[in-house]
């Protein structure tokens, strides 16, 4: 694999990555799950995941400091030693694996259920891996030049949906404040930290191809991604529950319904297809990442030369899992809500946990 | 089936076909770790083709850490 130090983005374009990796799939995908969970109470589940967020991207950028220049999985090395890191990795690329086929999976249940329900599954699921494939070839620095303009058209239809859903939203669905007590807030926050504020871990593998001189800024704007991540779904989530009051945690891909119900005097309707199609750019963003991720760690796991040669057979294998893994959608719908947070947590965020507070206590001031 | 195989094929030359020359290129090791990755791609493969209900990745997750967090969602359910 080459040392990152070949490859290498600007801080700019780390943020590009990042936040189309944190909103990517979750735009679309969480407000109704969120709602369904948390209810009303939805907006502070997600307040209180992105404040944890920022806790555990802390954690994040102090492991950066302290080992500059390795990937998390050369850290985890350091650290653990070689047989304990060993298992972690290989527990990291089994839930890099899942990651990438339920996103692909949810590219391709989105487009079955709302704009394409007559074309098979495989052709969605085939195209989104074969071009993230060829993304993640292009390189990263590619990959955050590109990711630009279809941010930008992102962030647009999120800006345009909520602007224009105003008129038709209403403040009743919001109250009464806490209607079943802390537990469903709860619910929200294991969800909504799982996925994706959990998965922002993934990005030590990112951060040490951030070329040198632009170091001291990363971590600043890695903290204003969030906070601005955590804010768009915040808003996204509040537009839903006001716009489609107690319909709000029973309708899937939300954002997309509400933009169904704009409509501007008679002339402007209909624009869910452009915004729809922008809002799924964001998963195709994130898939694209996550291969990149998931090909980066297996390459230095196998110590390869080539960082490109296994990338054909990842991409395969993903596509393959996106295919079989789920005969129902409601088999997925539990795989995601229910067990993936979980898996982020214990598989994702807890050696990562682990590990900073061992680098902490080995390099603390006095210590022999 | 046939139209099952059709896309794996497709798929599979859409991904593969730009990596022949960095195949050529590689060493004796590299090719047994990519040996290594046709026995997962050829087990879902055939999963795919006949439609079969065999185990896979999520049944692992769901199998293992899936039990806990099950009874953790089960206690934020419970009011």
């Amino acid at each position: 694999m080459k040392a990152p130090g070949k490859q290498t983005i600007s801080v700019g374009q780390l943020a590009i990555l990042y936040i189309s990796y944190m909103v990517g799939s979750s735009i679309i995908n969480i407000p109704n799950p969120m709602i369904h969970f948390a209810g009303n109470m939805a907006w502070l589940s997600v307040i209180v995941s992105t404040l944890l967020g920022m806790l555990l991207l802390s954690l994040v950028l102090y492991l950066f400091r302290c080992y500059p220049d390795d990937v998390y999985t050369v850290y985890l090395n350091r650290v653990y030693g070689r047989w304990i890191a060993g298992v972690f990795t290989v527990l990291l690329i089994l839930m890099l694996f899942l990651m990438l086929a339920y996103i692909v999976l949810g590219i391709g249940n989105f487009f079955t259920n709302t704009m394409m329900v007559e074309t098979p599954m495989y052709v969605f699921n085939a195209l989104t891996i074969v071009v993230a494939a060829y993304a993640v070839y292009a390189g990263i620095e590619v990959m955050g030049r590109m990711f630009f303009l279809l941010m930008a058209s992102m962030m647009l239809a999120i800006v345009v949906v909520v602007f224009l859903s105003i008129p038709i939203a209403r403040i009743e669905p919001l109250l009464p404040l806490f209607p079943e007590g802390i537990k469903p807030v709860l619910h929200g926050v294991y969800f909504s930290f799982g996925f994706p504020f959990g998965e922002l871990m993934l990005f030590s593998v990112i951060l040490p191809f951030v070329r040198k001189e632009s170091r001291q800024q990363a971590g600043k704007w890695m903290y204003a991604m969030t906070a601005l991540s955590g804010l768009l779904l915040n808003a996204v989530t509040v537009i839903t529950l006001t716009t489609l009051g107690p319909l709000a945690g029973d309708r899937k891909f939300s954002l997309y319904a509400v933009a169904r119900l704009i409509e501007i005097g008679q002339f402007l309707v209909g624009i869910e297809a452009v915004v729809g199609i922008a809002l799924i750019a964001g998963s195709f963003m994130k898939a694209a990442v996550v291969l990149f991720i998931l090909n980066a760690v297996m390459s230095r796991f196998f110590k390869l030369d080539d960082d490109k040669l296994l990338l054909p057979a990842i991409s395969f294998i993903a596509f393959l899992l996106s295919m079989t893994m789920f005969r129902t959608e409601s088999e997925f719908n539990f795989s995601v809500d229910v067990v993936w947070p979980f898996i982020v947590m214990a598989i994702g965020v807890g050696p990562l946990v682990l590990a900073a507070l061992i680098t902490f206590v080995k390099r603390r001031p006095g210590r022999r | 089936m046939a139209e099952r195989v059709l896309v794996l094929i497709l798929t599979g030359i859409a991904l593969f076909a730009v990596n022949a020359s960095r195949v050529r290129r590689s060493n004796r090791r590299e090719r047994w770790i990519l040996v290594l990755f046709a026995v997962p791609a050829v087990y879902l493969g055939l999963m795919y083709i006949t439609d079969g209900d065999w185990p896979n990745l999520h049944d692992l997750a769901n199998g293992s850490v899936g039990r806990i967090a099950h009874l953790m969602v089960k206690w934020f359910e419970h009011t």
